[in-house]
């Protein structure tokens, strides 16, 4: 898990979930339903999903924006450089201890500051072969489930082979299946939109 | 923000106690806006004595006046002169660097202290993504921490040692210029006041300071870059004390004498934002001061000038050294370069705004640091901690909650 | 090749994976089965074995799929389908939204510890893994061809594995041969007899109606087939013509000729043809009374020339008939008797007796009929006539035996064609064949019907018939006769009425074990090797395909 690049630092945090925060430079950027984990109390690791990530208010960044001639470096300067602290949230969906991963709720959340990985590839194969962490994400009314399940679905996607990307994900789309029975329309969009990521799509 | 913070503030302001004083405040600054407009023509037609004054006549009172006059010494511009705005470089490059600091605190975990240094390079006209540069120092040796006499290091020389680290930045960065016209811009005074309040017992680090302070200088003025230190909103009133000075009566002229302030409440700026429209400069100053002199011999006489950068009716005080002032084309290209980089930040120059805020260290960034030096000191062995006292204070702040 | 495009990257799925898992069902309705999106439901077939993994017990259960459906998890599929155009939703919708279930008839039950599989008696518990069952599966259920265990056909889809029906069940109750006309009834029928014959479980009495069994036969292409006459050379197959001429004339080998005089024919022999005959009731009545009043000369009596029939006119005038009745009885006798070669004035030649005799040395008895079996009326008289005197011949040994005063009498199948014409309600109550049907196995004498128009069949008759070998039917009433009777069989209907119209027949019932679709084995060549037993003296064992080194 150590190998993993460090996403940010946890700065709250509870058994649901927990933030990090991070400043925006360089190309660790975390993105929208990348998986990561953080040290829990008692040892082992909570592993989520980004739900959500937030740029915090910047005074300097509205001042430029309210302007009609701004330099090109400056708008550069804005983009590549400046130190905007972005906030991220994540979604617990289980926990690795003594090296048996569990779908539930950490039994702790991760202390302050703890480092905050990105999960790497193989812990996140290993993850995401148990898919009833898609439940968990469709069950909870805190986040956008439609977006995340998608996101996450591909984030999992890609962390393996690409002869192994489709089957993994036929079995998520029918687990999906299973879990939006109920809502043919939403179970299509997101479908839909997981399509373009197969490999190379045999279509009939 | 889909997942809101709470921030709870504890109140312990008595407003009541204090609403009397705050009116009374009000009037206080409404009366000196009264006694500044009525003095104002009285300022503006000593200056023009002051500058109609022959040379020999203004000197002969200058030397009159002493070490401890707190004057300005007009250079060889006429003193009532206004430039306007030179033309600007297609390409020009612009530095800036700026310090900020952890003090040494004796209720902290572990005794240190800490200078983060944040520089920006834009070369402007290139559509380059500007340079950025940090660097933080941490002290904690023996002689980091203790003087000469083994006293622990004041704030003074913590400011002094950044400052230092400041000018040395921007030599840094100026070394790396590859586009000319280059300005590099300090947010502070070029002349190195700290030296004046660092302590009687550390004489000898202060003078190894101030010389790598120069050599700094040095080296920007090899690269021929315009340097200055950008002074906003200042309260200096040295020349208000030439005009004074000019108007007094050679034999009335003593070191006693000249401490006399016939403008009380009145500053240079006062004067200078009636006078200079947007864009323009007033003529270059001098000090005559003792540090002064030192930064003279190292070659590095430092001048200034007040500067509208507009907009509206404002200046702003920029010191330069005098290699500045005497080359046209590097007086002209700052004038210039530092108008321009104000222009989207309000009168303030972008580099400066982002060397802070690339140097700035925030309360959460400390607490990271001193969470991780606990954990080191933990792993070391010292389980000391911080004291109680600090303890305290942080139960009382405020408190985030995390929500999904 | 359709198959779902997942199987292009899985492969197929193979035959360790379950088809599906039981979701739903009851011992009378059969199970429900979700199939797993990986199998392709257009690879199934209805009529296929499968064996169900009892989940809470070691118990194996052989099930038929007997029904193949599509179902949605949601009902709002139907009303908003996905987009056509999205093959990985299409896909994934394919399998767990939209999804096919199987019904599966479960048939019969093994316990770990046992052999032989038993009928159910209760259905796997929920979630029970569904496998396609294998070849040996399959085998085991049907098990060894030996002495009395005839190799009749493979399943189908299952090459490997012989249906081998139990010959001492089939004779021991009454049996049919149904399908459609075409659909090669006769053949296996044929078959059929043959192993009976091979077996010496017991006698036939054929009547061949259209010349199928005795001798050569030619098929619609003009292929000819060996009858049983030829297959059995040794004399276990007497073949008896009604017609010589026609018979010498297709060069079938003949061991007698049916000859029965008119002083042997009875008004029952009559009476079952009054139908074909355009008897009314009361002149079927009047037969009774003419044959008390003019004895067994009274078929020669009626034929008669007018002015010789003095005795007739007095019956007339005595006013114990009228004339239109007895001028009706004399025209329809003239119109008939006459044109039947094999009927014959005075005692004719004692058919019956050397029938009889043929038949309880063991020898089976194929009565061919020439150009008469175009006649139904001749059939039928002939049919009847020889049963009621055979089956009262039977009755009368199986006393004696009863008795100890004599043998056992021999099994008897009597195989009779156009079967709903005997049986049909309004006469099979008080027909021979009725009685023989309903008798069941009390004198030893059982029907084996061979019938286009199952439905045409006295219901209580049909329930009676313990084995039912049947090709494709696709009339409603058909299907529906063949299955009454038989419990929990219905199920099968969709199986039946899927038949391919040739070489293919579900058995259902006493001679089998469960049902079975079968492909019925070839007559050819290598059959008759086998029944001729020159394979025999090769190999030593029966040419089963799963014996054989190459194959067939």
């Amino acid at each position: 898990m150590d190998s993993g690049d460090i996403l940010g630092r946890v700065t709250r945090c509870s058994t649901r979930g927990f933030a990090g925060a991070y400043p925006l430079e360089g190309d660790r950027i975390p993105s929208f339903g990348a998986f990561c984990a953080a040290p829990i109390q008692g040892g082992g690791f909570a592993i989520g999903v980004i739900y959500d990530i937030n740029i915090e208010d910047d005074p300097l960044a509205r001042q430029l924006a309210a302007l009609d001639d701004v330099p090109e470096e400056q708008i550069r300067d804005s983009q590549s450089n400046r130190q905007v602290p972005v906030e991220f949230s994540v979604l617990n969906l289980g926990y690795l201890q003594a090296d048996t991963l569990y779908y539930t709720l950490p039994p702790s959340p991760p202390l302050t500051l703890e480092p905050i990985h990105r999960l790497p590839a193989q812990d996140l194969q290993r993850f995401s072969d148990n898919l009833s962490f898609l439940s968990t994400i469709a069950t909870n009314p805190a986040v956008p489930v439609d977006d995340l399940l998608t996101a996450s679905i591909m984030e999992a996607a890609r962390s393996r082979p690409e002869n192994e990307r489709r089957r993994f994900l036929s079995d998520a789309g029918r687990m999906l299946a299973r879990i939006l029975s109920g809502d043919l329309h939403r179970l299509e969009h997101i479908l839909d939109n997981l399509a373009p990521i197969l490999p190379e799509s045999t279509t009939r | 923000m889909r997942n809101g913070c709470s921030i709870h503030y504890p109140m312990s302001l008595n407003l009541s106690q204090i609403l009397p004083q705050i009116s009374r405040l009000g009037e206080s600054i409404a009366e000196r806006r009264r006694m500044q407009q009525e003095a104002l023509p009285t300022l503006k037609s000593h200056l023009e004595h002051a500058s109609e004054m022959e040379a020999d006549a203004l000197n002969a009172r200058l030397s009159k006046a002493g070490d401890r006059w707190p004057g300005a010494a007009p250079c060889d511009e006429p003193i009532n002169a206004v430039f306007p705005a030179p033309s600007l470089p297609e390409t020009y490059t612009i530095i800036g660097a700026d310090g900020s600091q952890i003090y040494p605190d004796r209720h902290a975990l572990a005794f240190y202290y800490l200078i983060n240094i944040g520089s920006i390079s834009v070369t402007h006209g290139s559509q380059d993504t500007p340079l950025v540069n940090q660097a933080s120092s941490l002290f904690y040796t023996q002689d980091d921490l203790y003087d000469q006499r083994g006293k622990p290091i004041q704030p003074a020389m913590v400011n002094l040692r950044r400052d230092v680290g400041e000018m040395q930045a921007l030599a840094t960065a100026a070394k790396k210029v590859t586009s000319h016209p280059a300005l590099a811009i300090l947010d502070n005074s070029l002349l190195l006041w700290m030296t004046l309040e660092a302590g009687v017992g550390a004489q000898k680090e202060i003078d190894l300071q101030l010389r790598a302070y120069l050599e700094a200088i040095d080296t920007l003025r090899d690269e021929n870059v315009s340097l200055a230190g950008f002074i906003d909103r200042p309260r200096n009133a040295n020349v208000l004390a030439l005009t004074q000075l000019a108007g007094m009566m050679l034999e009335d002229i003593t070191p006693e004498t000249v401490q006399t302030n016939f403008y009380p409440g009145l500053v240079d700026y006062d004067l200078f934002r009636t006078l200079i429209p947007a864009g323009s400069r007033s003529a270059r100053f001098t000090y005559s001061s003792p540090l002064n002199r030192d930064f003279e011999t190292a070659g590095h006489q430092i001048q200034f000038f007040y500067l509208n950068p507009g907009p509206g009716k404002h200046v702003v005080r920029v010191e330069i050294p005098a290699w500045v002032g005497q080359q046209p084309a590097l007086l002209n290209n700052l004038h210039a370069g530092l108008l321009h980089d104000c222009q989207t930040t309000g009168g303030f120059p972008y580099v400066l705004v982002r060397a802070h805020e690339l140097a700035v260290v925030n309360p959460h960034e400390r607490e990271t640091l001193e969470r991780y030096l606990e954990r080191r000191l933990l792993q070391a062995g010292d389980t000391m901690g911080p004291s109680q006292k600090s303890i305290t204070k942080g139960w009382t702040q405020n408190r985030r909650r995390h929500r999904l | 090749m359709e198959s779902s495009t997942l199987d292009q990257f899985f492969g197929s799925a193979g035959s360790d994976q379950p088809l599906g898992f039981v979701l739903s069902g009851s011992l009378s309705e059969g199970l429900g089965v979700k199939l797993d999106p990986r199998f392709s439901v257009e690879h199934l077939a209805v009529g296929r074995y499968v064996v169900i993994r009892g989940f809470q017990s070691g118990r194996t259960f052989f099930g038929i799929i007997t029904d193949i459906a599509l179902g949605a998890s949601n009902p709002d599929l139907v009303h908003r389908p996905p987009s056509m155009d999205q093959p990985f939703t299409l896909d994934v919708f394919r399998g767990e939204v939209a999804y096919a279930t199987l019904h599966i008839s479960p048939m019969l039950m093994l316990d770990e510890t046992e052999d032989q599989p038993r009928p159910i008696k209760t259905i796997p518990s929920h979630f029970s893994p569904v496998f396609e069952a294998s070849a040996a599966d399959v085998a085991r259920v049907f098990g060894d061809e030996d002495e009395t265990h005839f190799y009749v056909g493979t399943p189908l889809d299952m090459e490997t594995v012989q249906v081998n029906l139990d010959l001492a069940r089939l004779v021991e109750r009454s049996s049919g041969v149904f399908g459609k006309t075409g659909t090669g009834k006769s053949f296996i029928t044929r078959t059929l007899l043959a192993g009976i014959i091979k077996s010496g479980l017991a006698s036939s009495l054929i009547f061949d109606m259209h010349n199928d069994y005795g001798w050569a036969v030619k098929d619609e292409s003009g292929r000819e087939y060996k009858g049983l006459r030829q297959l059995f050379q040794d004399g276990q197959v007497s073949v008896i013509t009604l017609d010589e001429d026609t018979s010498r004339a297709r060069g079938s080998k003949i061991d007698g000729t049916l000859m029965i005089g008119y002083e042997e024919i009875e008004p029952e022999d009559i009476e079952m043809l009054a139908g074909l005959l355009g008897l009314s009731e009361i002149q079927t009545g009047a037969l009774y009374f003419l044959y008390r009043r003019l004895g067994k000369n009274w078929i020669a009596r009626l034929l008669q020339d007018d002015q010789e029939a003095d005795e007739l006119q007095d019956l007339v005038d005595s006013g114990r008939i009228v004339t239109g009745t007895l001028g009706a009885i004399r025209r329809k006798f003239e119109s008939f008797i006459p044109r039947m070669g094999f009927l014959v004035p005075g005692p004719g030649n004692n058919a019956v007796e050397d029938i009889f005799n043929r038949l309880r040395m063991g020898t089976s008895v194929a009565l061919e009929f020439g150009n008469y079996g175009n006649t139904l009326a001749a059939y039928m008289l002939v049919a009847n006539y020889l049963t009621r005197r055979i089956h009262a011949r039977y009755v009368q040994q199986k006393n004696l035996a009863a008795g100890k005063k004599a043998e056992e009498p021999r099994p008897l199948v009597i195989v009779i064609e156009e079967a709903h014409k005997f049986l049909d309600p309004a006469v099979a109550g008080h027909t021979i064949f009725g009685t023989i049907a309903r008798e069941l196995r009390k004198y030893n004498v059982t029907l084996l019907i061979v019938d286009q128009r199952p439905s045409g069949i006295e219901d209580e008759v049909m329930s009676q018939i313990g084995t039912r070998l049947t090709c494709l039917l696709d009339n409603e009433a058909d299907i529906r006769a063949v299955f009454s009777g038989v419990s929990g069989s219905s199920a099968l209907r969709e199986v039946l009425a899927r038949l391919d119209t040739r070489q293919q027949a579900l058995i259902l019932g006493h001679a089998v074990p469960m049902p079975v679709v079968v492909r019925t084995r070839d007559y050819d060549q290598s059959f008759y090797a086998i029944i001729t037993g020159e394979a025999e003296k090769g190999s030593g064992k029966s040419a089963g395909a799963k014996d054989s080194l190459f194959g067939e």
